[in-house]
């Protein structure tokens, strides 16, 4: 909220600079964001009087004026038309300097001297409303000779605090000061406005939905409408709105004084003198004060005048019952509306106004029917006319209640030891009342703080204004705990840390996607945003590959060629009948361009293998038993992707990202990934290790060299090998393989390398060459031929 | 034939320490010493010697044969360690050229921070619970005294999935979900890390970005407890000359709220650009647990109490790292993420 230094210094009488009326709100829990000066320094501008006006002798649009400051007498060139002898104007002195840094100069203006300019509020940056255009005309009383900043109080400055949700209180001059006050330690209250004197004016109102708790009106009749007077309009200004007319300026000085919104009709324009306070029918429509058409639901509710919409209840009225110049008979409205329903409403018509933003935080009922006496009373002063009646409806006495708080209990919350003494003061300064004894504090609330219901809520004003500063740093005593990440946890950083070792950089993609992103990914549908930020962000993805996609196009895009990166996060897959979507974290990884480079070796492509490998490098760390089987899937290249198992589970996939999916991603290079449930890899995870006794005995090394079809796969071959070998297989390796012309075509040579040893002795090259028979025999019933 | 004996000792001794080489030594041995060698020549004249002569002869033939073999050694040593040193010259590398390494990836700085707080909180006898992103409007906003319509919900703008599912807006319903398995247990020391979700996008505000909220319930917590706890993990993070400021704050869920200013990481108070001039940046969110929120997930104001706080893991990288556009965080790009290859929080 935006509010005039000036003014709470003034409510509050207090030698405080807007520095420290700053820090003392936000040591209160209300950061004050900025304070702007409310207009620029205006040194070298004066007030002065009119004394002479007569024509330019070489120019028509021109007028020579006489002015005086009060001690001397200006020639001054003026080029605005609303000037007389009398008025009193501002005028800029040689040597003064306007904003935008403009220098006023000794000028001959077509051939006539002038000593300095008249200025108009434009020409000061002032936003002032005014009745004729030209030179900002200052009232009749103002004396000459004066700095103009000072005559206006100019010196003021905006502050720009940051309120909480809770505290619409807050959103008034009045809860502003009663707030700093506290925080100086006095008490502070503003005295309730008391009903003027008025006549007749009467006339029927009812309330017709449960979501209006207190209406009141009454008419004032005889009015003219005029700008306001100018220490009106620029304490407005000082609070961040802009000044309109004398009626409507005086419902927004009173909003802002007290909190309560009011609203002003043009009662001649209403079709009929009775008001009701009703819900809206479906098909109802109203064009509201920024002249848009507003197609009104149930569930909205209405000011209606003979049942004709002129108002969304404490939201905006219709630009057809506009207070203008024209308006003769105002009718001034103060009333109480339900927060939710004023939000509810706001919201669905995208409006945002001050009377709607002060509704949905709670206002004090017990003001509404003193601000309308105080903005009645001001509008017979300032516009002339003859105050009606208040009538209303609904309107009850406002509640109090007590808050049981207890003294033990607020300093054990707090960690403090606050004496009763200092608690009973800052209650009784926040302007409540304390009864009760001892440890009992009975603090009674009305209204205008809603927000203190509970003994908590007493706490945390007693803890605010101790000073939090003043609260000691303890740490909780009680039962030891043992805090250790969970299996699962321990789990995805040593995938981390795996991977990280591999070479691979860990990224943290946005989740959210676009659909071409998904759809030029093949990828599993997602779970679609109702309210997007951009549609380029509109999905929560259902699969990993868009992402690995996304940062590798962005890193090809940037001059990256040796791309290595890998992502722990989640997909989001939506289930049939289940209110929340599946959302599995998944480890992928991606493999793109050229292998980290090295002068002993030729520059490397990445391949299959590579990706293979930090799979297998994965896998072994978690010590799993996985096995790679050939597989296809839509968004692999057919012939390279294999699936992950470990027994009969599906770990994931590694391969190729199908050439057709990186065409459509704009990558014209292979791109290979991998991509595993996490779950399953924590199920696949073996826990410690079976230790085994290091044989003492030699081992037994033998090759094997075999001749098959290029079609054939090595892991046939590993199996039986493995299978046969049995236990006194130590290890076996692949360790060549070969294609070319002596082979012939369709034909490629596998070869290996067996390691056979004994736990208990040593074995004899008859046991060794019968296991190989046996190994042999097999491989070539598998279509395997031994090379010689 | 004592003359032929050292005459032979004589040009043996010349000839091996005039030997270059260990091949040329070994020659010189088979020639002198071998069974074929010029010694055993000699000593086969020993039968024609007078029988009285031949044990001297013997003896000096004995004395020359040690001779040949302790110069034989003493050479073939020298010779040994002098063709060692000339072959591991030859073996000489470059020692300045890059060496062969598996290459190294980099953990994400948020993850890396991520750990750090995770540790910080472990040690503190905290457990790590996780839970969904897209979650129930209920466990973001309801359980947390935040019912439908309340205008706190404007503190958060929120993307929906459907009326009554969202994107988590903070990790609190995490908590929520805890406190509901933990049935009123006490006590319950938990800290949620993980991603969350708010319609902002800027310099500073990233739509999705990560939180760690924490989570004390047990009898007799205090917001002094808080306050300790939160300046214990402070100083672990930006370094023990840190400090905190409280400032009261609102949050729904929490009675009393705070906010919590550390000492600015630019200019340690004295007061920047960073800081606004003010010398304290915002960093978390903090208070004591709402009795609603207790109450609403089985546990008994009356009996016990708890505080919460609640930080941005990207503010904390930012600041640590002087990072000064959050996109950099999610971009992914690798000149971003090597920077982070070494070192550890
Ligand atoms: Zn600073």
């Amino acid at each position: 909220m935006k509010v005039s230094y000036k003014w709470l210094a003034e409510i509050l009488q207090v030698d405080l600079s807007p520095q420290e009326m700053a820090e003392k709100l936000t040591g209160a829990g209300f950061p004050v964001e900025e304070l702007t000066p409310l207009a620029e320094e205006l040194d070298g501008v004066v007030t002065a009087e009119i004394l002479e006006v007569r024509p330019h002798p070489n120019a028509d649009r021109l007028s020579l004026t006489r002015v005086s400051d009060g001690a001397n007498v200006y020639d001054v060139v003026c080029g605005a038309r609303n000037i007389a002898p009398g008025d009193k104007v501002p005028l800029a002195k040689v040597g003064a300097v306007l904003p935008g840094n403009f220098r006023i100069k000794k000028a001959k203006i077509r051939g006539q001297e002038s000593m300095g300019m008249l200025c108009s509020a434009e020409e000061l940056r002032l936003d002032l409303v005014q009745a004729e255009d030209g030179i900002l005309q200052l009232p009749a009383d103002c004396p000459p000779g004066l700095p103009l900043a000072e005559y206006l109080g100019l010196d003021d400055v905006v502050m720009d605090i940051e309120l909480s949700a809770n505290r619409g209180d807050l959103l008034s001059v009045r809860g502003l000061a009663a707030e700093i006050s506290a925080a100086l330690g006095q008490p502070f209250a503003l005295p309730l406005p008391e009903a003027p004197a008025a006549r007749g004016g009467r006339f029927p109102v009812s309330i017709a939905t449960p979501a209006c708790y207190c209406y009141t009106g009454r008419l004032i009749s005889g009015v003219k409408v005029q700008p306001s007077p100018l220490w009106l309009q620029l304490r407005l200004l000082a609070c961040g709105l802009r000044p309109v007319n004398n009626i409507v300026d005086v419902t927004n000085l009173v909003m802002l004084e007290w909190g309560q919104p009011l609203h002003a009709f043009d009662a001649d324009k209403l079709p009929e003198l009775e008001i009701t306070v009703r819900q809206a029918r479906a098909g109802e429509t109203m064009v509201t004060l920024d002249n848009k058409e507003r197609r009104l639901e149930p569930g909205m509710m209405l000011i209606t005048y003979g049942d004709k919409p002129v108002a969304i209840a404490g939201v905006m009225g219709s630009l057809d019952s506009e207070v203008n110049e024209s308006t003769r008979t105002v009718l001034l409205e103060s009333a109480g509306f339900d927060p939710v329903s004023v939000r509810v409403t706001a919201k669905a018509l995208g409006l945002a106004s001050e009377a709607a933003s002060r509704y949905e935080k709670g206002v004090d009922p017990a003001v509404i029917v003193p601000a309308s006496h105080r903005a009645a009373a001001l509008i017979s002063q300032l516009a002339g006319g003859e105050i009606g009646e208040l009538v209303s409806a609904g309107c009850h006495r406002s509640e109090t209640w007590t808050v049981e708080a207890s003294l033990a209990k607020i300093n054990a919350l707090l960690g403090t030891e606050i004496p009763r003494a200092e608690a009973e003061r800052i209650l009784i300064n926040l302007g409540l009342e304390v009864q009760g004894e001892g440890d009992a504090l009975l603090v009674k609330v009305d209204q205008r703080r809603s927000d203190l219901r509970l003994w908590q809520d007493i706490a945390e004003e007693v803890g605010r204004l101790h000073g939090l500063d003043n609260i000691p740093a303890a740490l909780p005593r009680g039962v030891q705990t043992v805090g250790v990440r969970k299996p699962a946890q321990r789990l995805e950083w040593l995938v981390r840390d795996i991977l990280v070792g591999c070479g691979l950089c860990e990224t943290v993609p946005y989740t959210f996607i676009s659909p071409e992103m998904q759809e030029r990914s093949l990828a599993e549908p997602g779970v679609e945003l109702a309210n997007p930020l951009t549609r380029e962000r509109s999905i929560m993805r259902g699969d990993m590959l868009p992402s690995l996609l996304e940062t590798v196009a962005y890193n090809l895009a940037h001059g990256q060629h040796n791309i290595a990166v890998f992502e722990i996060g989640s997909v989001y897959r939506p289930v049939a009948g289940q209110e929340l979507p599946e959302q599995p974290l998944r480890v992928a990884a991606a493999l793109c361009g050229t292998a980290p480079v090295h002068w002993q070796r030729k520059e490397e492509e990445y391949d299959f293998f590579h990706i293979k490998g930090v799979a297998e490098q994965l896998l072994a760390g978690l010590g799993a038993d996985a096995s790679f089987v050939r597989a296809e899937r839509r968004q692999f290249h057919p012939g390279r992707c294999a699936a992950v198992r470990c027994g009969e589970e599906l770990l994931g996939y590694v391969g190729q990202v199908h050439p057709g999916i990186a065409e459509a991603w704009k990558i014209d290079v292979p791109v290979w990934v991998m991509d595993f449930d996490f779950q399953a890899l924590v199920r696949a995870h073996r826990e410690g290790v079976d230790f085994a006794e290091p044989s003492r005995y030699p081992a037994v090394r033998r090759d094997l060299a075999l001749e098959t079809d290029t079609d054939s796969e090595a892991g046939t071959f590993l199996a039986i090998i493995r299978q046969q070998g049995g236990p006194l297989l130590e290890a076996v390796e692949c360790f060549d393989v070969y294609t070319g012309p002596n082979l012939g075509p369709g034909r490629r040579s596998l070869a290996f390398s067996l390691r056979f040893r004994h736990g208990q002795r040593t074995l004899t090259d008859e046991e060794v060459q019968a296991l190989m028979d046996k190994i042999i025999a097999r491989l070539e019933q598998a279509g395997a031929r031994l090379r010689s | 034939m004592e003359q032929m004996l050292n005459n032979l000792k004589e040009e043996a001794l010349k000839a091996i320490a005039a030997a270059s080489e260990l091949g040329e030594l070994e020659n010189i041995r088979l020639a002198c010493l071998g069974k074929k060698g010029q010694l055993t020549a000699v000593l086969r004249q020993m039968g024609s010697m007078p029988p009285q002569e031949r044990p001297r002869l013997g003896q000096l033939a004995n004395a020359v044969r040690d001779a040949l073999e302790e110069a034989l050694a003493s050479r073939r040593e020298e010779l040994e360690a002098r063709e060692q040193e000339a072959r591991l010259a030859a073996e000489r590398v470059d020692v300045t050229l890059p060496g062969r390494k598996p290459g190294r990836g980099a953990v994400h700085p948020i993850m890396r921070l991520r750990r750090q707080i995770e540790d910080i909180f472990l040690g503190m006898g905290y457990t790590i619970e996780e839970g969904p992103e897209i979650e129930a409007d209920y466990y973001n906003f309801v359980a947390l005294n935040i019912p439908k319509h309340h205008p706190a919900r404007d503190m958060q703008d929120t993307f929906y999935v459907g009326a009554d599912v969202l994107l988590r807006t903070h990790t609190s319903p995490v908590q929520v979900r805890a406190m509901e398995k933990a049935r009123g247990k006490v006590p319950l020391k938990m800290i949620c890390p993980g991603k969350v979700y708010r319609k902002d996008d800027d310099a500073t505000h990233s739509p999705m970005f990560f939180q760690v909220e924490g989570l004390v319930i047990d009898r007799g917590i205090s917001l002094a407890d808080l306050k300790g706890t939160l300046l214990h993990f402070v100083r672990e993070i930006f370094g023990p000359g840190q400090r905190i400021r409280l400032r009261p704050s609102f949050f729904p869920f929490t009675e009393p709220s705070v906010e919590v200013d550390i000492l600015c990481t630019a200019c340690a108070g004295a007061g920047c650009r960073v800081c606004k001039a003010s010398g304290w940046l915002e960093i978390l969110g903090a208070g004591m647990v709402h009795p609603r929120v207790l109450e609403m997930s089985g546990y008994d104001p009356g009996q016990v109490s708890g505080f919460a706080f609640g930080l941005g893991i990207d503010r904390v990288a930012m600041l640590k790292y002087g990072i000064h556009n959050i996109r950099h965080l999610y971009q992914n790009d690798l000149r971003v993420l090597k920077q982070f290859q070494g070192g550890l929080e």
